[in-house]
């Protein structure tokens, strides 16, 4: 037993909800599937895009909540967290990463600035996301360096800029969401190896 | 002033059990976990965890409880005040021990 193994024993259970990477996978295909409802390319009536966006998320979280939770509960345990050791995580999200994501997007969106500053936002979160859950998943690391990219495409003319650059940036982050879901699902595997020699239990 | 290999016997051996310290680690970054999750983190089998929890029960270091989710049996497991400041102690020893190794030389004649 390592202490690198010890560590990764302590981050994983202090952040066992984050690390269930599967339940992010229909939040990701939710934000996909509204990127591409929000899309100009398609023929879509404009009253119509919200309404088709809405059912997407409402069915995600049931499956993020529901179904896969109670996969994950049944297949890898459950662990009750601890909130008092992330007051001061939960409060950043709140006052400012969440915030700073849509002011940024209403900067994007409003005053369109040269470079897209909502996928640097984006980006500071992801990482921001990554250290604060247990580190490692070097996988978030590279999607905020893409999303960096990403930002500024405008200055070499690839993408364009303001408004215009929301929804493709949505449809990203939704890719984001999918890939960083599958990965983390598993690294998770890694960490709690299945049962060998004995049948699976769900309880004793 | 001892040797680091002098102060390794010290160590308390109930809590430096590879599994059980696996255990406590857990336990000690969150309120409770149940059998399934520290039978896939410790990899041991369900007699094997059993043995090592109630070790680790009788030592008053965690609680074992049985529980109902929905209609499932589950049994639940938290460390106590004691287990928690047992595994940090130890943490802190295993530290200090590690510093020790690394500064310490053998005597040249």
């Amino acid at each position: 037993m390592t202490a690198d193994r010890l560590r990764q024993i302590h981050d994983v259970t202090d952040n066992f909800f984050f690390w269930q990477g599967l339940r992010w996978i229909p939040m990701g295909a939710a934000l996909l599937g509204s990127a591409a409802a929000l899309s100009p390319n398609l023929p879509i009536p404009n009253s119509l895009r919200t309404w088709i966006a809405l059912p997407m998320f409402v069915v995600a979280l049931w499956l993020s909540t529901s179904v896969l939770g109670r996969y994950y509960a049944r297949h890898f345990g459950r662990v009750r967290g601890d909130p008092s050791r992330h007051v001061t995580r939960t409060s950043v999200k709140w006052l400012i990463v969440y915030p700073g994501i849509i002011v940024a997007m209403l900067v994007d969106a409003k005053l369109g600035p040269p470079l897209v500053v909502s996928s640097l936002a984006f980006a500071l979160a992801i990482e921001a996301y990554r250290e604060s859950t247990g580190g490692g998943r070097w996988h978030y690391l590279v999607a905020a360096i893409g999303l960096v990219a990403f930002s500024v495409l405008p200055l070499f003319g690839v993408v364009q800029t303001g408004k215009h650059a929301l929804t493709p940036l949505i449809g990203i982050v939704g890719l984001i969401y999918i890939v960083g879901g599958v990965l983390d699902h598993r690294e998770l595997v890694r960490v709690l190896s299945p049962i060998q020699g004995e049948e699976r239990v769900a309880s004793l | 002033m001892s040797l680091p290999f002098e102060e390794l016997a010290e160590l308390d051996r109930l809590v430096h059990e590879p599994a059980r310290l696996a255990i406590l680690t857990a336990l000690a970054a969150c309120k409770a976990a149940d059998f399934l999750y520290l039978q896939r983190l410790t990899g041991l089998t369900k007699g094997n965890l059993s043995s090592h929890l109630a070790k680790l029960e009788d030592a008053e270091l965690v609680i074992v409880e049985k529980e109902f989710v929905g209609k499932i049996p589950n049994t639940r497991i938290s460390i106590t005040k004691g287990g928690r400041s047992a595994v940090e102690r130890h943490w802190k020893r295993l530290s200090q021990l590690r510093q020790a190794s690394l500064q310490w030389a053998p005597d040249t004649p």
